[in-house]
């Protein structure tokens, strides 16, 4: 089997933990866009260096951070949100915390199906349609604060509920 | 004002976040840990929400429409009163609890109006300087709903080769326009090309062509998919959808992207096309025994995709009663022709098997007479020499058979040779299954705005890896997310067998809706067993005989459930006796197709038989194919009329929910 058989599941299984990272710095995004195609076509091209022993996770964000740095070095206008200095700080915290995504995930689901349908709807154009807050507003006819006092409300009470699910679930696995 | 710590997180993934927060807030998690781990974990959040939210609207669709069907089925007079009680309890705690919630009815759907002006929206315009926009109150989840709706409305619109974005588009209008929606106001969406997005073509000339060729995606898919061919993105509305100029231009900057397409995936997906592409829809009865290799009327000439190259038989050895080595190949046979104005025609095969049997001799002994000079012996003939003329002996074998690439695709589809051989028409045949061709896949992604040369494709590792220009890997981009569409989507089929008795009539013949409820005491269903013989099966063997068992890995269970409920079961359940009620949950990856075939069989009790000392149940069956659209969910009636002793059934059929692996 060579190296490369075992890219995808890989990448796959990891994927959105390095959107999640990359997007942590850069908001723009058709910028997010290209800087993780461009890891991961560099993950792709030298997988074959990849230590097994690492978490892959690790290593990919890892060369996300490079990548990111790269451009902010070449392009002045890169739309970098952080000092430079800060990368490796949220790289290091994104290590730490690193967890299996699909337990989150499950939880996640269940945990949005108990939502108000119109905070759903509002989540939905955030997140599904990539909608800002100010377009947001306007279509709903509500005011841009309130559209985002609704969306950090929602984040933080998934959170908890997330948590919650994951600390039951332990639980029931002991 | 000072902002919290947690708050200038909460303006990061708000998009508010000024540089110089940004500086405070990178400052704070540099000093303190706990901090950039709650940033990690927030961030995380926000790039699993916008997973889930795609992946939770595809994997609901099917459900939240049996459900409406299901509530649609429930006759007026047996829906439960609204539960005031329970509402007045929860309003008051929640009132208690100081949460603002309020019972608000949804807000009907906004009608179009048209206003002259130029088109500021992204709503788009007719094309004629107006632009439509939803009536004021329009609210936004509208917009919502009418993305489920495309996307859970699957397109026929598969052959359209390089015509003008608006073409494609009016394509796809007509497509939504002349379905007969449940809802009227559907007819009233409308898909344009919004004003902005037409300047950049001045010309007629230089509006972009696209293609539309990847067939069993939804309504939604393809509008992305030709908006990217046309450097465009969709945006819905309520009103529907216009095609809109993206946000980031090409900037001509070559780039290098990878796409994760997995050989299952587009495994799969070849199969599947490579059938459905000639206008076959998977409903062959591919019980070789029986298969009759005849193309049916009308399918001589099938439209088959540009970018597709189909299976051929590559070759046909003969003999295999011959020991190896002995057999002679014959020249490799191309049953296809392609036409160039991309027709396929049939041709018929006559595959050739030569045997060789051995030699014979052509030559005679040359001999002579003798004499011995004993007169007491007959005259013995001397050989002189055995003159051998040995020439080898071949036997020919042919066969006829009416080819269509659906045929071959069948046949590679099911890749067992042998069937071909039980069936008589060819021994040890190698059919290519289209998977062996990479190529196709390159060509798809060119017919669809991607350079085939920019493209190439890992078998191995599942990866695409595409060099070309923004717009050109949009593109590539979107015309795979049609092929794991197409390749990964499915339905699953319920079941319900059902026998109206005594004096209530049988429900109409359009749908459920007008299904009535069973009389408590009478018996509305007996017993039946149904078997969902769903056709097509592309990567897997078909799945027959569903008694539960677990067939080459697709998830097939039989559920021995009461599944009347709907039908105001409680009554009922008294009354069953005997029998059980087969709810088949079949999984078929093609079923993202307008129809799909579904063989029922229905097994009755119709009577007991006193077989020495005990009774035996004596059952009666029948078996009917149909088609079960899927577009719009509702349940479909098959009337299995009395048969001799058997009585009659009904049967329904409705999609349960979609499957994404």
């Amino acid at each position: 089997m060579s190296a490369h058989d075992e890219f995808l599941p890989l990448f796959l299984a990891h994927q959105g933990d390095l959107r999640a990272f990359i997007g942590a710095l850069i908001r723009d995004a058709q910028t997010r866009e290209d800087i993780f195609q461009n890891v991961a076509l560099t993950l792709w091209e030298s997988f074959d260096r990849y230590d097994r022993e690492r978490s892959f996770g690790a290593w990919a964000r890892g060369i996300a951070a490079k990548k990111v740095l790269h451009e902010h070095r070449s392009n002045a206008r890169f739309p970098l949100v952080f000092p430079v200095e800060a990368i490796q700080t949220i790289l290091d915290a994104y290590d730490r915390t690193e967890a299996p995504e699909a337990p989150r995930r499950v939880a996640l689901r269940e945990c949005m199906d108990r939502l108000p349908e119109r905070t759903r709807e509002i989540l939905t154009l955030r997140y599904d349609q990539d909608l800002s807050g100010d377009i947001i507003a306007s279509r709903l006819g509500s005011t841009v604060d309130a559209v985002h006092q609704t969306l950090s409300r929602t984040r933080t009470s998934l959170a908890e509920c997330i948590r919650r699910r994951m600390a039951l679930s332990v639980v029931e696995d002991l | 004002m000072n902002v919290t710590l947690p708050e200038l997180i909460e303006k990061h993934l708000n998009a508010t976040l000024t540089a110089g927060e940004a500086a405070t807030l990178a400052q704070a998690m540099m000093e303190n840990p706990a901090l950039a781990e709650e940033f990690a974990a927030a961030t995380r959040l926000e790039a699993a929400l916008s997973t889930s939210l795609k992946d939770k609207e595809r994997t609901a669709l099917y459900t939240r429409r049996m459900e409406r069907a299901a509530a649609e089925t429930e006759p007026a007079r047996t829906r439960r009163p609204w539960p005031v009680k329970s509402l007045a309890a929860a309003a008051g705690i929640a009132a208690l609890i100081g949460i603002g919630w309020r019972l608000t009815e949804a807000e009907p759907v906004g009608k179009l109006q048209v206003k002259r002006g130029p088109a500021s929206s992204t709503l788009g315009n007719t094309g004629d300087g107006t632009s439509l926009s939803p009536a004021g109150g329009t609210r936004i989840a509208d917009a919502s709903s009418m993305k489920r709706k495309l996307r859970r409305f699957a397109s026929t619109t598969n052959r359209l080769r390089s015509v003008p974005v608006s073409q494609a588009l009016a394509a796809l209008q007509s497509e939504w326009s002349g379905y007969s929606h449940r809802e009227a106001k559907d007819k009233e969406t409308v898909f344009v090309v919004a004003d902005a997005a037409r300047k950049q073509w001045p010309k007629p000339e230089d509006e972009p062509s696209v293609s539309l060729e990847i067939p069993g995606i939804s309504l939604l898919t393809s509008l992305e998919l030709i908006a990217a061919q046309a450097g465009l993105k969709a945006t819905v509305t309520a009103a529907g959808v216009s095609l809109d100029p993206e946000t980031r231009r090409d900037d001509d900057k070559p780039r290098k992207w990878t796409i994760p397409l997995s050989v299952a995936t587009v495994s799969t997906f070849m199969r599947e096309v490579s059938s459905s592409s000639t206008g076959i829809a998977a409903n062959w009865a591919l019980d070789f025994d029986t298969l009759e290799f005849t193309a049916p009327a009308g399918m001589a000439r099938a439209i088959r995709p540009s970018w597709m190259e189909m299976p051929e038989i590559a070759q046909v050895y003969g003999g295999t009663i011959s020991p190896p080595g002995t057999s002679f190949p014959v020249a490799p046979i191309y049953p296809l022709s392609f036409n160039e104005d991309g027709t396929i025609i049939d041709l018929s095969l006559a595959p050739e098997i030569i045997e060789f049997e051995g030699f014979i001799n052509y030559g005679e002994p040359i001999q002579t007479t003798g004499i011995n000079g004993d007169l007491s012996h007959y005259e013995q003939p001397v050989i002189l020499t055995d003159s051998k003329i040995t020439q080898p002996d071949f036997i020919l074998h042919s066969k006829t058979m009416d080819v269509t690439g659906g045929v071959l695709a069948e046949l590679s589809r099911q890749n067992d040779i042998g069937a071909l051989y039980a069936a008589g028409l060819m021994q040890n045949a190698t059919i290519l299954t289209p998977t062996d061709h990479p190529g196709n896949l390159s060509r798809l992604l060119a017919a669809h705005g991607m350079p085939a040369a920019g493209a190439t494709w890992d078998q191995e590792s599942g990866v695409v890896t595409a060099r070309g220009s923004l717009s050109q890997l949009r593109a590539a981009q979107a015309a795979a997310a049609a092929v794991e569409e197409a390749a990964t989507s499915g339905v699953t089929v319920e079941i319900k067998v059902i026998e109206w008795k005594g004096a209530i009539p049988a429900p109409a013949a359009d749908h459920s809706g007008l299904l009535p409820p069973p009389v408590t005491g009478q018996s509305a269903i007996i017993s039946a067993e149904a078997v969902s013989d769903l056709v097509g099966d592309p990567d897997l063997e078909r799945i027959r005989d569903a008694k539960g068992k677990q067939h080459s890995g697709v998830p097939f269970t039989l559920k021995e459930t009461q599944t009347y409920e709907i039908y105001e079961a409680k009554n009922i359940k008294n009354s069953i006796e005997a029998g059980v009620i087969a709810e088949v949950d079949g999984i078929s990856r093609r079923g993202y197709s307008w129809h799909l075939p579904v063989n029922i069989r229905c097994e009755a009790i119709i009577g007991t038989e006193k077989i020495g000392d005990g009774d035996v149940a004596v059952r009666a069956s029948r078996e009917q194919q149909v088609n079960l659209h899927l577009q719009d969910g509702e349940w479909l009636r098959v009337d299995f009329p009395a048969d001799g002793n058997a009585k009659a059934m009904t049967v329904l059929l409705g999609v349960q929910s979609a499957t994404i692996p």
